[in-house]
């Protein structure tokens, strides 16, 4: 008899359970459900009342990974200096190839009228957040500042960023283009000024790497990359970066590489948005 | 008694900033430590007899990566929950010993919880937006690894803090 009580009581207090487990994930749903109704505003109250403190977060963050920076990389500055030097003599010879044929006298022209800034209507934005994991980062210009989804985000020196994702009032989601869901169409500037196109895709972690060449394109390590504007998204020659290694392999129909990015999260404060690219089109 | 909800409040609301502005820039193959997170299992595994404490630090943890996350709003404060109510039931049946809050414990199940929400965020970010946020490789062990190290240093700061009490 007791046995069955027992029992009895035990089945009861499973059912309470199991409706307090009902009831939990109905309230939790309905509590989740009314918050993403106000998300966007939730978020974007959020970001207008911390962003002092956050801007101060984010100054602190800047200054002091530089100086553990510089401590660290001493060593390296003179190496580092050395490649650079290289560097720019390169350029500096590539510029002079491209000033020697009319044909190629064009497309530098091509490439200044690109890079004219009256081109391109632009909103300067600062960085108020930053992501490293996802690769995201947040600017505080929003849809009140004329910004919309997809719109390219540079810096000062022409160097893509990426695209906005997500706009909120006065704020805005920025999706590298090391995201590992971005995907961007480049032309590699190899040292006879002939294009060869390739796709950047994001790694996550801020890195990138350069996929679908064509197994006869020659790709060297050093090539500059820059926006082909075939996907319609950002205008063309604005910078991505550089080939690091070549990844050949003769079972691939395509060659790939990995690159070094010529965006630097650390060391920019500032970026614009190219609020009218689509417009031109 | 309130004292302590405003000052858990004040306290995941600083993480929570800093890590979206400030420790990104430490980052190690990008990987940041997540101290909400570190900090709300570390509750959990201390302060395992306060069930509505653990259920705001399960909203309010939640609440605050939410904001910063580019995830469905409301993705970690349904993982937090879920990791509370799994917490309870899993942290009686682990072997008893004569430590109290014995260090192999709180790895054990730090490393449980943090695996279980790094699977439920991608299964959403993938259901939501069709995107794949993270894809299995070593860097997942790097990165449970490296928090691990900061959950650890966390886990000492509230032994003492128990064996004061």
């Amino acid at each position: 008899m007791n046995q069955f009580i027992n029992s009895k009581k035990s089945g009861g207090w499973q059912k309470i359970g199991l409706i307090k487990i009902i009831t939990g994930i109905i309230v939790l749903v309905l509590f989740v459900g009314i918050l993403n109704l106000f998300s966007a505003k939730i978020r974007n109250g959020f970001y207008s009342l911390t962003l002092p403190v956050q801007k101060v977060f984010l100054n602190a963050g800047s200054n002091t990974a530089s100086a553990f920076g510089s401590v660290f990389n001493f060593g390296n500055l003179q190496k580092e200096n050395e490649n650079l030097k290289n560097e720019n003599q390169k350029l500096l010879s590539q510029m002079a190839l491209l000033y020697d044929s009319s044909e190629q006298t064009q497309a530098v022209k091509d490439i200044l009228a690109c890079s004219q800034p009256e081109d391109f209507n632009l909103v300067l934005a600062n960085i108020t957040g930053f992501d490293s994991k996802e690769d995201f980062i947040l600017i505080d210009k929003g849809k009140d500042d004329g910004i919309s989804e997809n719109m390219a985000v540079v810096s000062q020196q022409k160097v893509l960023f990426g695209k906005i994702s997500k706009v909120y009032k006065s704020f805005s989601q920025v999706m590298l283009i090391s995201n590992k869901n971005s995907v961007l169409d480049v032309k590699i500037i190899d040292g006879n000024l002939v294009p060869i196109y390739g796709v950047i895709r994001g790694k996550g972690g801020l890195t990138l790497y350069l996929d679908l060449v064509p197994t006869d394109s020659e790709i060297n390590a050093g090539d500059i990359l820059t926006t082909s504007a075939l996907e319609g998204i950002f205008p063309k020659d604005l910078l991505v970066g550089k080939i690091k290694q070549k990844e050949k392999n003769d079972l691939k129909p395509f060659q790939t590489a990995t690159v070094e990015q010529f965006f630097d999260i650390k060391i920019t404060e500032k970026l614009f948005v190219i609020t009218d690219y689509m417009k031109i089109k | 008694m309130w004292v302590k909800y405003i000052i858990l409040t004040i306290l995941f609301f600083i993480l929570a900033l800093a890590q979206a502005s400030f420790f990104p820039y430490f980052n190690i193959l990008g990987i940041v430590p997540n101290f909400v997170f570190i900090l709300f299992i570390s509750l959990l595994f201390f302060c395992r007899q306060d069930k509505v404490f653990l259920i705001f630090t399960s909203i309010i943890a939640g609440f605050f990566l939410d904001v910063f996350s580019n995830l469905f709003f409301g993705s970690f404060i349904i993982s937090f929950f879920i990791i509370y109510i799994f917490a309870g039931r899993f942290l009686k049946n682990l072997i008893e010993t004569k430590e109290r809050f014995p260090f192999l414990h709180f790895a054990f199940f730090f490393i449980l919880a943090y695996a279980f929400n790094k699977l439920f965020l991608s299964i959403i970010n993938f259901v939501s937006y069709h995107q794949y946020s993270e894809s299995l490789s070593w860097i997942i062990l790097v990165e449970i690894a490296y928090n691990l190290l900061f959950a650890t240093i966390g886990f000492y700061v509230f032994k003492k803090l128990q064996n004061k009490k």
